[in-house]
C-alpha cells in the first residue's frame, strides 16, 4: 500500500500542446512579410484576368512605386512630394553605388502599383522620369479578380 | 512546462496579429527603351537611332491608337487604318486582340507602336496593353516591341 500524496495527482501532458503551439510559431514566422512598408495597402490595383503571375529575376533590386488615386506617390512608406528629383536621386545614388556610368541602364527594376482610377498620363509621366533616369525594367502590377485589390 | 507555455502562447499571439496575408498579384513585365519617347517611337543616341532606322525600314510596325470617352473609358482603337468602336470596352478589346493577331500572324508584323490617349484610366491602359503583350508572331515568338507613348 501506498500512502496518497501529490504524485498521485493527475497533471494534463503539455508537451504536445507545446509541440502544436511551436508548429504555429514556425508557420506565421515563416509568412511573416517584413517587406509590406514597401506596399501601399490602400491602393486598389487594376484587374487584368489574364495577366499571370511571372518570376522576377533573383539578382534584381526593386524600387517599388506606389502611384494613388490622388495622383501622390508613396515609396518606401513615405509620401514623395517631387517624384521626379525623387527619380534622379535614387537614379544617382544607385550609380554610385554600382560604378555605373552616366547612360548606360540600371540593374533595379521598378515596380509600378498604380491605382485603377489615375489616368494613364500620370503613369507615364511617371515611366518617363524612370526612363530619363536609367531604369527600363518595369513591372506593373495588377491582380486577376474584382474580389482582390484592396485590403480590407 | 507552464511558463514555457505561457511564453509560446504570447509569440503565437504576436505573430496572429501581425499575420497580414497578401494578395495574389500579378504583373505585366516591360523592358522598354531609355530616354523620351514621346519625341519619337524609340529615342536612342544617334548612332542607336541610325540602326534602329534600318531595322525599321524593314520591319513594319502595326500602329495603334486608343481613344479615350471623357470618362477615361475606352472609346475606340485605330487599328492601322481600321477602326474598332463599341459601346462595351470589352467587345473592342476582343476584337482589337483578334483583328491584331491576324495582322501579327503575318511574317514581316513584329513591331507595335501602342498610342494611348492621355486621360485613359490606367486600368483601360493596361488591358490594352496586355493583350499587346499576349500576342505571339508568326514565327510563334510573343511580340516583345512595343512602344508606348501618350497623346
Amino acid at each position: 500500500m501506498h500512502a496518497n500524496n501529490a504524485s498521485d495527482r493527475c497533471e494534463p501532458n503539455l508537451v504536445p500542446i507545446l509541440d502544436m503551439v511551436f508548429q504555429l510559431i514556425t508557420f506565421f514566422m515563416l509568412v511573416i512579410n517584413f517587406k509590406a512598408a514597401s506596399v501601399d495597402r490602400e491602393l486598389e490595383l487594376p484587374v487584368i484576368g489574364t495577366a499571370a503571375p511571372t518570376l522576377a529575376e533573383e539578382d534584381s533590386d526593386l524600387l517599388v512605386l506606389n502611384l494613388r488615386s490622388d495622383g501622390k506617390v508613396r515609396v518606401r512608406g513615405e509620401l514623395v512630394n517631387d517624384p521626379v528629383s525623387f527619380i534622379s536621386i535614387e537614379s544617382r545614388t544607385i550609380r554610385q553605388i554600382n560604378g555605373i556610368a552616366t547612360g548606360k541602364p540600371l540593374p533595379v527594376r521598378v515596380v509600378l502599383r498604380g491605382d485603377r482610377t489615375i489616368s494613364t498620363r500620370s503613369v507615364m509621366n511617371l515611366v518617363d522620369a524612370c526612363r530619363n533616369s536609367g531604369f527600363n525594367k518595369f513591372d506593373f502590377f495588377v491582380v486577376r479578380s474584382a474580389t482582390q485589390g484592396k485590403n480590407p | 512546462m507552464a511558463a514555457m507555455l505561457d511564453m509560446a502562447f504570447q509569440l503565437l499571439a504576436f505573430f496572429i496579429l501581425t499575420f497580414n496575408p497578401g494578395e495574389v498579384e500579378a504583373q505585366i513585365s516591360l523592358l522598354l527603351p531609355l530616354e523620351n519617347p514621346l519625341q519619337s517611337g524609340f529615342s536612342q543616341s544617334p548612332s542607336e537611332a541610325a540602326a534602329e532606322m534600318a531595322l525599321e525600314s524593314l520591319a513594319f510596325p502595326v500602329e495603334v491608337e486608343a481613344y479615350a470617352g471623357s470618362t477615361g473609358d475606352l472609346v475606340r482603337i485605330k487599328l492601322g487604318d481600321q477602326e474598332i468602336a463599341s459601346d462595351e470596352a470589352t467587345i473592342i478589346l476582343e476584337t482589337f486582340s483578334q483583328k491584331l493577331a491576324n495582322i501579327l500572324s503575318v511574317p514581316g508584323f513584329d513591331t507595335v507602336h501602342l498610342r494611348v490617349e492621355a486621360n485613359m484610366r490606367y486600368e483601360i491602359f493596361l488591358r490594352i496593353l496586355d493583350r499587346c503583350v499576349q500576342q505571339k508572331l508568326a514565327s510563334g515568338e510573343p511580340l516583345t516591341k512595343i512602344s508606348i507613348t501618350q497623346f
